[in-house]
């Protein structure tokens, strides 16, 4: 038979692959303990000190005003922001030592969160696709019905920060968009656009019924590809689990008022439902819209420059940096959020959804140790905390030390975006060994930069 | 990058043979000359068979030593004293002597560092991207990508790593040795045996004092394979053995046959040995690549095994294309298919000349037409079309940046015309290359200065040349010395030399009296790539554009016909286009050469070469395929059947709904526009609906710039971002699928389709339909399954919809076939 296809052809400008097929199987593969990845992304910068790294030793003018306290885990103490997360700590490792190697690139926001979305310092050779991206590309989609990597709702200052780099386009991250805490919401695209179901599957009869493909050129792959991809945009439109998926006025009031009927807690519980329908990574990327009842909160999120303990909005006069934000401890930020991490991790531990998912909760970089001079905390990249669950994470753990102000890491072991990156990659037993060629056929590992973060394993 | 044949002069002997023996035998090389210790030879031993072709006898050729000066063993030699000696290789009942030269036996034969060790390095894969040739290591040992940096790779090795990673006093305890041994743990595995050739040099190099200042000795100028550039291998003899020499800038050479690298193109049609033993595994075509240091050669292979019950049909030719073609397809045994019938012919000659589909008319006129010659007859007419002239020049728009962001203040639209301009007129091709690559002014006037202008830095300026009009990619060289062919750091930056005093003032480009581009890691300042200039003053691009529009320049010609054939079969004879390198060898080499050679023949005319495609009884075969032609997908057997390209679909489904203006009904609309402008000729939206009317924006075929509406995105028009072919993405994804299925851009214009077709009886209605959308009639069975749905349709012009829709989703419309 001759055949050429572009595949063999790349097969053969992976040099180094070719050798590698040959090394004893990674780690990777006997680790693989997640199926699905749910990422939180709080966007702007959530401050450590004020969450997750209580620092009641630090100096009073820059001390967090908030209580320490304890959690369900003896001697692991989060600040009182997270109360409700606290009874839940026993199934989370928190990792303190969180860093950024090279802090000028990802010192900024859009670079801080393509940083986080990719899993690798924006500005290589290549643009990387997002982590979401490669492991639709490596895994494929376990519901047929659903795109493989969503974005929930993707709303966020930052959220065009999301890459495809080389990847093909079917691995573009799917965003919903819009206000799902909203009665009115559905998701676009999924649903059957201003046609019934009943025509639409008479049309789909009627194309069956003319669709003879080309005579005698029944084995032409693009074709074949598109009956399938055809077969799979027909399962998505009509099957009723991709509505199910997004409906979230089916689920019991009690649970919706649990994650909080706010727009965040509604975008939890959304990404816990899409997880349970089989969509393989998830990212949670919302902020609190703007509305009546949050007055000056036109961007509410993390980048507390100004003000960030103000028990309403931010501004200060003359204009900051950190203005459409409120206070940190308020409802449209911690209260809220606090709320519904705790609410998502109990509900999905609850459903046994923990067993295979991995959760993380992210942000760009953490925030000053020192109060600046309008009452704000500006960008920090040297230290700052993730949480983890699910998958095999052990709960009750706190990875790493930062000094007594929150400033700089103290513990011998730091970790870098790119080791949260390989430690969603080894989770899911994606061998990062193996190369991706872009279609220019260099190879690129995802990755490559990181190792897996042990104590997560 | 072609190989040097004339260099290898082989001894023949002719005698007489058995009935099934070779008619003569051929041995390689000619003479051996031994000249150190570890100096070695390969002798390759070949039978010409009677009839065609050739037979490898190296590994059953018997070798007979006078003097016993050497050993040899399956034409692997090996000296043992100094003298001259002889061996008489004998295959086949003949046989030929070859003399052997054997001195400084008792000389030592230090391993060089440069030459040996590193190839080594490359050969155990310890120094390749995915291991220690990495940018930053692994584990913590660093080495170049196929050792391009020999110092930095002897600073790792000798003094990295703590001084553990060599041990001179016990050379097998070197980690060097070690690690590949798995006798300590290895991430990278085992990678090196004690019998291998490599574990004897890095055991010497080590032991000898791990010399690596080597660097005054002479470097190797030229690889050279045997037998090369090409090998047909038959079944049953399907093995081959290679012979590999490398020449030194002093004149020596040395065998490398164990010490190169070796790669297979096509993995399941070839494999190959590290000692250089071809084998052919299936039918087809595939390249052997050949690495040794930063030079690399290629042999390209054909493999031929007897397809049973195959007789070649002898079609008839109606051009060289075909002519080429049928050569290739002969001796693989495939046989092309038929000719496609009118009205596949006319969908198909429409879209790809001019990206619209033809309207119904038209299609009724050809269909019914009976003269002989009406098909060449179209191809003449669509070629000077405007339709022509917008769609081509689309795609090569696609590949420089023309887009609204990058040449802003209406200069993308003014480059778009120029482009359009030069396939209007027939520009020839070494005009408006060159005219491009030599650009001065400021880019409101000059047209093609605004391709300087689009492109943001020096870098990108010389990949994106390199690409475009080589047809090569040399980012790679950029950082380090290309892993797949033959472009090193040095080239990269010789190319980026030639633009080095190209100097951009806002939208001016003009030429500074100085600027020079140096070597990153040497600094050496480096000469502009192609001839020597006499003038140091003259403007390098001059010189640059006149070498490589010269004809008989390796890359121009060759890269803008196969560009041509691509468009016209979805698919290049070198594919991908724009990645023309030895190990990526065409499909057709002859067919590429005499396309190229037509090419400047004809003064780079452009659309002589598109008639010539299109005329070709290739061009015109239908897609299906026979029992021998299946499998084929390279060869151009029969029509590649692809997925219609963003801006053919979306154009399409305006056609067949009746949204988009036809060619006849624009023409009466700008002169509408024209008339109310000059009317008003302050009103400004008046000369804006002109000037869309006429740059025939609504057409995502004809128009200046991209739209890049969602839909179009999703079909993977390109945002222009970058010159390789790649950024369009045809392959067919589903999220497509879900455009065309429930999508804004089809629901929407399915309203309009109803109110025309409406009008029509429902026998004219389907035969529009069916011209219209497929260029055919429908057929019986179609008209059986449709006719009665209009029939009894409750709401008419919803079941008119829906068959709309449906033949818009169907494969018969969103294919080109």
């Amino acid at each position: 038979m001759l055949h050429s296809s572009l595949l063999s052809r790349r097969s053969f400008i992976s040099l180094g692959a070719a050798g590698l097929a040959a090394l004893p199987a990674l780690a990777a593969g006997k680790r693989a303990a997640a199926k699905s990845v749910l990422v939180i992304f709080e966007q702007g910068g959530v401050s450590h000190m004020d969450t997750f790294d209580p620092k009641p030793e630090a100096p009073a003018e820059h001390r967090t005003p908030f209580k320490t306290i304890d959690t369900n885990v003896p001697g692991i103490r989060f600040t009182e922001l997270l109360t409700k997360t606290a009874s839940h700590a026993d199934k989370l490792t928190i990792v303190r030592c969180m860093t950024q190697p090279k802090p000028g690139i990802g010192n900024s926001h859009p670079k801080g969160s393509q940083y986080i979305f990719s899993g690798e310092s924006p500005g290589g050779a290549e643009e990387m696709p997002d982590i979401g991206s490669v492991v639709s590309h490596r895994l494929g989609s376990s519901a047929r019905n659903l795109p493989p990597y969503i974005m929930v709702p993707g709303t966020s200052e930052q959220q065009d920060n999301t890459r495809l780099g080389f990847l093909p386009p079917q691995h573009r991250v799917f965003k919903t968009g819009g206000k799902p805490h909203e009665p009115t919401w559905t998701v676009p695209n999924l649903a059957l656009a201003g046609i019934a179901p009943e025509r639409f599957k008479d049309r789909a009869d009627l194309l069956s019924n003319l669709d003879v493909g080309i005579p005698g050129a029944g084995q032409a792959k693009d074709s074949r590809i598109l009956m399938s991809v055809r077969e799979q945009a027909e399962d998505m439109l009509t099957n009723p689990a991709t509505r199910k998926a997004f409906d979230l006025q089916a689920e019991p009031i009690r649970v919706r008022e649990s994650y909080g009927l706010g727009h965040r807690g509604q975008c939890y519980l959304l990404g816990r439902k899409l997880i349970e329908s089989g969509v393989r990574f998830v990212t949670i990327d919302c902020r609190e819209p703007p509305a009546p009842q949050y007055p000056g909160g036109g961007n509410m999120n993390w980048d507390h420059h100004d003000h960030i303990y103000s028990p309403k909005d931010t501004s200060i006069k003359g204009g900051g940096a950190g203005a459409g934000r409120w206070g940190i401890q308020t409802w449209p930020m911690m209260g809220s959020t606090d709320q519904a991490f705790a609410a998502l991790i109990g509900d999905m531990h609850q459903r046994g959804l923990l067993e295979e998912t991995l959760v993380c909760f992210v942000t760009e970089f953490g925030r000053t140790p020192r109060i600046n001079d309008r009452k704000g905390r500006d960008h920090w990249t040297h230290a700052f905390s993730f949480a983890f669950a699910g998958a095999g994470v052990p709960g009750g753990q706190i990875v790493g030390t930062t000094d007594s102000e929150g400033g700089y890491i103290t513990s011998p072991k730091a970790y870098t975006i790119e080791d949260y990156a390989v430690t969603i990659y080894e989770k899911l037993g994606i061998d990062t060994s193996k190369p991706i060629h872009t279609p220019a056929g260099r190879p690129v590992y995802p990755g490559k930069d990181g190792h897996a973060i042990p104590e997560l394993f | 990058m072609r190989l040097f044949f004339s260099l290898l002069i082989c001894f023949t002997a002719t005698g007489m043979v058995a009935a099934d023996a070779p008619v003569k035998i051929e041995v390689h090389p000619a003479k051996l000359l031994l000249g150190s210790k570890r100096a070695t030879g390969q002798i390759v031993v070949t039978g010409h068979e009677s009839g065609v072709g050739f037979r490898d006898l190296t590994a059953e050729a018997t070798y007979a030593v006078g003097e016993p000066l050497v050993e040899v063993q399956e034409g692997r030699v090996n000296p043992l004293k100094d003298g001259e000696t002889h061996i008489s290789v004998s295959a086949g009942g003949q046989t030929v002597k070859i003399p052997v030269t054997i001195t400084g036996q008792s000389k030592p034969d230090l391993v060089r560092f440069r030459t040996e060790t590193l190839a080594v390095l490359t050969k155990q894969g310890c120094n390749s991207g995915s291991c220690h040739g990495s940018p930053d290591g692994k584990g913590g040992f660093g080495l170049s990508l196929f050792g391009y940096d020999p110092v930095a790779d002897a600073e790792s090795i000798v003094r990295g790593g703590l001084n553990r990673r060599v041990d001179l006093f016990n050379a097998t305890d070197s980690l060097l040795l070690k690690k590949p041994m798995m006798r300590v743990d290895h991430v990278g595995g085992k990678r090196l045996n004690k019998n291998d050739p490599g574990y004897a040099i890095l055991h010497d190099w080590i032991s000898q004092g791990t010399k690596t200042d080597d660097g005054n000795l002479p470097t190797c100028v030229k690889l050279v394979v045997y037998p090369g550039p090409a090998r047909v291998l038959t079944t049953p003899h399907l093995t081959q053995q290679l012979s590999i020499t490398a020449e030194f800038a002093d004149g020596s050479s040395r065998d490398v046959t164990t010490l190169a690298t070796y790669d297979v193109s096509h993995k399941e049609i070839l494999s190959v040995s590290d000692r250089g033993r071809v084998t052919g595994l299936k039918r087809g075509q595939g390249a052997v690549s050949v690495r040794y240091l930063n030079h690399l050669e290629s042999v390209h292979f054909t493999i031929i095994e007897p397809v049973p019950g195959f007789r070649w049909n002898d079609p008839p030719e109606a051009n060289m294309a075909d002519k080429h073609i049928h050569t290739k397809l002969k001796q693989l045994q495939i046989q092309p298919s038929g000719q496609c019938d009118d009205a596949t012919f006319i969908r198909r000659v429409f879209l790809d000349l001019t990206g619209l589909l033809p309207s119904f008319e038209k299609t009724n006129a050809f269909l019914t037409d009976t003269a002989t010659d009406k098909r060449a007859k179209i191809i003449d007419e669509l070629l000077e079309s405007e339709e022509f002239a917008r769609y081509w020049a689309l795609r090569t728009a696609d590949l420089m940046r023309v887009n609204v962001k990058t040449l802003p203040e209406g200069r993308a639209e003014l480059l778009g015309r120029w482009l359009i301009e030069g396939y209007r007129k027939n520009t020839p091709f070494d005009q408006v290359a060159k005219e491009i690559l030599t650009a001065t002014g400021d880019g409101l006037a000059v047209p093609p200065a605004n391709y300087f202008l689009a492109i943001p830095s020096a870098e990108d300026l010389t990949e994106t040349t390199a690409q475009l009009f080589m047809g090569s990619r040399v980012n790679c060289a950029k950082c380090h010395n290309h892993p797949f062919e033959n472009w090193t750091q040095e080239d990269y930056y010789r190319i980026s030399a030639v633009f080095a005093r190209v100097k951009k003032t806002g939208k001016i480009v003009s030429i500074s009296a100085d600027g020079e581009t140096r070597h990153p890691a040497t600094g050496k300042t480096l000469t502009p790539f192609g001839p020597a200039t006499s003038d140091p003053k003259a403007d390098r691009r001059l010189a640059f554009a006149d070498w490589l529009t010269k004809p008989g320049n390796p890359y121009f010609a060759r890269v803008e016909v196969n560009r041509i054939w691509a468009r016209l079969f979805g698919r290049g004879i070198v594919h991908p286009v724009d990645d023309f390198r030895s190990s990526n060898p065409p499909a057709i080499p002859e067919l590429l050469d005499a396309l190229a050679a037509d090419f400047e023949r004809t003064g780079y005319d452009r659309k002589h070469i598109i008639r010539l495609v299109c005329n070709s009884q290739t061009y015109q075969r239908s897609a299906a395929t026979n029992n021998f032609n299946e499998a084929d997908d390279v060869l151009f057997s029969h029509y590649p059947v692809r997925r219609l390209s963003a801006e053919q679909l979306l154009d399409g489904i305006g056609q067949v709904t009746g949204t988009l203006h036809t060619p006849a009904e624009l023409t009466v609309a700008i002169a509408t526009a024209e008339k109310q402008a000059a009317a008003k000729p302050n009103d400004k939206r008046a000369q804006t609906t002109l000037q869309r009317l006429k740059d025939r924006s609504e057409y995502a075929t004809q128009r200046l710039t991209p739209e890049q509406s969602v839909f179009l995105k999703a079909f993977g028009q390109p945002k222009r971002e970058s010159p390789c072919a790649c950024e369009r993405i045809d392959e067919p994804t589903v999220d497509q699928a879900l455009q065309l299925l429930n999508g804004p851009i089809v629901a929407n214009r399915l309203a309009k389709a109803a109110e025309a077709y409406g009008k029509l009886t429902d026998e004219e209605l389907i035969r529009q339909l069916w011209l219209t959308a497929l260029a055919r009639l429908p057929n019986a069975a179609e008209s059986a399954k449709v006719l009665p749905l209009l029939k009894k349709s409750a709401s008419r012009p919803d079941t008119i919809k829906d068959l709309v829709w449906a033949v818009i989703n169907t494969r018969e419309f969103l294919l080109q076939h």
